[in-house]
Parts: C-alpha cells; structure tokens; sequence
C-alpha cells in the first residue's frame, strides 16, 4: 500500500511543481519550494516502511524541492537559488517556531485529546524541524554549485541531474539523520536510516529528472 | 510565561509583516501570505488558554493574514487581486493533498507519532474542510468590502480594517467555532469560544492597524 502511495505522490507533486512552474514561472517554483518546505517539517515526524525501507516521511516532496531548485539553476541560474536559500530559511525558522512556542502554551480543557496530541508531537519536535531546515538548506546551496558546474561542463541535464542528485542526497542524508537521531540512536540504527533515505531520495530524484526537461520546454 | 509566549508570538508577526515589505517589497508579502496561510492551518486545530480565556491559535495568524491582504491590496493594482486569491487556494489545496498523503500512509512499527496525527487532523475533519473555506471566503469579501468603501471614499486604511474585523471578524468567528466545534464541545462553550476568538481579534487588530499605517508610509528600498 505504501508503495503506491509513494508513487502516486511523486506524480502529484511533479503536476503541482509543473502547474505553478507554467503559471506563475520563477515565482511558481518560489512559491513552490517554500509551501513544500514548510509541509515537509510537518510530515517528517512520522515513520513509515517504503519497499521495506524505514523512512521519515517527507522524503519525496523533500527530493522534489531539489528539482524545483535545479530547474531555476537551469533556467535563472545559480544566484536565483541562493535569493531562494535566503527566503527559505527565513520562512522555514519563522514556521517551526511559531508552531512550537504555541505548542508551549498553556492547553484548554476544551477539545483537549487534540491539544494534547499537539503538545505532544512539537514540543520536542525541534530537533528534528532543525535537522531537517539546515539539511535542505546547506545541501541546497552545495546542490546549486554542483548542478550548475556539471552543466557548465556538460550541458546535458541528465547528466547535471543524476550526478548532483547521488552526490547531494548523500549528504542531505547524513546531515538529517545525523542532527536528529544522533546519541538517540544506536550508531549502527543512524548508519542504517542514512542508507535507507539515500536509496529511496536518490531513487525520486533520478525518476524525476524529465520534469526538468518539461519545464526547460515550456515557455 | 503563556502571556509573554503570546506576546512574543505578536511581536514576531507584526515584525514579519514590516520585514517583509521593508526588505522584499511586495513579493516578500506574497511569500509572508502563503507562510502564514499554511502555519494558520496548522494552528487552527488547538485551543489555548491564557488568564482564563480559551482561544484558536489561529486568531494571531488569521488576523495577520488579513492584516498582509490590506497592504497588498493597497499597494496592488486592481487586476493584481485574482493573484492573492490564486496563491491562498494553491497554498490550501497543497496542504490539504499533503495532508491527506500524511495521514493514507501505513505507519512502521516504530512509528510513535501517527495516532496523535490522526487525533489532530482527522477527529477534526470539520476544522480541516471549513478553515479553508472560511479563510478563502474572507479574503473574498475583504477584497470586495475593501472595493466598496475606497469606492465610497473611505480612505483610512484603519477604518477599512477596523469595519472588516468588527463585521466580517464576527462571522468568521461564528462559522469557525460552530461548524468547526460542531457535536464536539456544548452549545455554551462554542458561544463561549466564539466570543473569546473575536475579542481577541479585535485587540490584535488593533495593534496591527498602527504596523500597516506605517508599513504603508514605507518607500520601497532597493538593498541589492
């Protein structure tokens, strides 16, 4: 079951990610980028099994923010991304600590079974809201420089595409799981999630490599 | 410390909003918007108390997006309006496609986190439909209330606001709160909630009419 879903969530995406790119253009990806950002912190906390892989949640709409990034790299070039990394961070920062100081405050006795799950998944959420904040920022920004330099090298997208997508997952990965999970988890548990979201990330972000020739299409 | 939490929680808004349009002009409010349109979501589903009041953790992020349309409408050309109105449905939809994806999915054994996802989005469907609506039919209305007194030469942008909170404000509170609440808390506590939710309204908004009074006088800086 999951595995359909996982699939038909990358052809969702990849529409809504297209849909706003013919649009709204450079501001459609903006505006992309940064609504999937934020809805990414929100689903990470939950785990699931994908092809028998144990994963946080998030991981496609996650890989999918990277296209988006690559297809401004490809069109606007590099400067445009780092503009991007600026109003990201902002807005991811803003996001997650709004959530979480409301999280703090005191509950009402009304509705209190919601509240209570509220409190409970963000109270101590901000670990793994950070992990995953400076992960897609920091690799972003190093995702930008390599696209860019592979094109300038070889103008073939696939190229730039896979080759900065196997690169720039693995450190993603490691940057996530290493900030959220590290001393919570046994190190042989950390190296195993690591492998697991690089595989299935680097796996989105190859299969998705002809929506940025569809968007290098479109005028 | 809840009242200073919330305080603080103030600041950072009405300080975002004048960010935003200080640094990043109009497209800096158009990213502030749908920011606050999805953390407005997510907020909607609890309730808080401070000094014995029980309110929507929405009610900050709601009047600032109402407070972020003001300025854009005023900075806006006409024929620019569809677009704040087309980035709040995207926004939504997405959320609600991301949603609804969050919570289809099977959690793993070790998963610790799913059941209380599922106590804040889906025991709370009615939230999860009509926030959306509600929110899109005020910012509607507020483009069209907002149309209709610059036609009727009310120019103050604190009199615009202060009419679209203290009659629109009130319906949003109602339609919120009952249908939202509806079968899950007494007759008396939604009535209780809806009052709480529009007084607290009408403070922030207060408070925000001075932000947007000067964010308006702003003169776009370029820090290129």
């Amino acid at each position: 079951m999951n595995n359909i879903i996982f699939m038909v969530e990358i052809i969702l995406i990849s529409i809504i990610l297209l849909f706003l790119f013919k649009k709204y253009k450079k501001e459609g990806l903006y505006i992309f980028i940064f609504i999937a950002t934020i809805i990414s912190n929100m689903m990470l906390l939950k785990t699931v099994e994908i092809f028998s892989i144990e994963v946080n949640l998030g991981l496609v709409i996650d890989t999918i923010i990277f296209i988006g990034a690559n297809i401004i790299t490809q069109k606007y070039g590099p400067d445009e991304v780092i503009k991007l990394i600026r109003y990201l961070l902002l807005g991811s920062f803003v996001s997650i600590i709004m959530i979480i100081l409301f999280s703090n405050i005191n509950s009402s006795i009304l509705n209190q079974v919601t509240n209570s799950s509220y409190d409970y998944i963000n109270k101590d959420a901000f670990r793994i809201y950070l992990a995953n904040i400076l992960a897609m920022s920091g690799s972003l920004w190093f995702n930008n420089i390599l696209y860019y330099q592979l094109r300038k090298i070889k103008n073939k997208i696939y190229i730039s595409n896979i080759l900065s997508t196997i690169i720039v997952q693995f450190i993603e990965s490691i940057i996530f799981i290493t900030i959220a999970y590290f001393i919570k988890l046994s190190f042989y548990e950390i190296l195993q999630l690591i492998v697991g979201r690089y595989i299935l990330k680097s796996l989105v972000g190859i299969i998705a490599t002809p929506i940025i020739y569809i968007a290098n299409e479109m005028k | 410390m809840d009242v200073l939490l919330f305080l603080l929680l103030l600041i950072m808004c009405t300080l975002l909003i004048y960010l935003s349009y200080r640094f990043f002009d109009k497209e800096g409010l158009y990213y502030l918007l749908t920011l606050m349109i999805i953390t407005s979501f997510s907020l909607s589903f609890k309730i808080v108390n401070i000094l014995g009041f029980d309110f929507n953790c929405n009610v900050i992020t709601t009047v600032t997006i109402f407070s972020i349309l003001y300025i854009l409408l005023e900075k806006n050309k006409k024929k620019e309006n569809k677009k704040i109105l087309e980035i709040s449905i995207i926004s939504i939809i997405i959320s609600i496609i991301m949603i609804l994806i969050l919570n289809l999915y099977i959690p793993s054994v070790n998963d610790i986190v799913s059941v209380d996802i599922k106590n804040i989005f889906l025991t709370n469907y009615k939230i999860l439909i009509i926030y959306p609506i509600i929110l899109l039919g005020s910012e509607i209305s507020i483009i069209y209330i907002y149309n209709v007194l610059k036609k009727e030469a009310y120019n103050s942008i604190f009199v615009i606001s202060s009419i679209v909170c203290l009659s629109l404000g009130f319906i949003f509170c109602i339609l919120f709160n009952s249908i939202g609440y509806l079968f899950a808390l007494s007759l008396k506590d939604i009535i209780r909630l809806i009052l709480m939710n529009y007084l607290v309204m009408i403070l922030i908004n207060i408070i925000y009419s001075f932000v947007i009074k000067r964010v308006l006088r702003l003169k776009k800086v370029n820090y290129e």
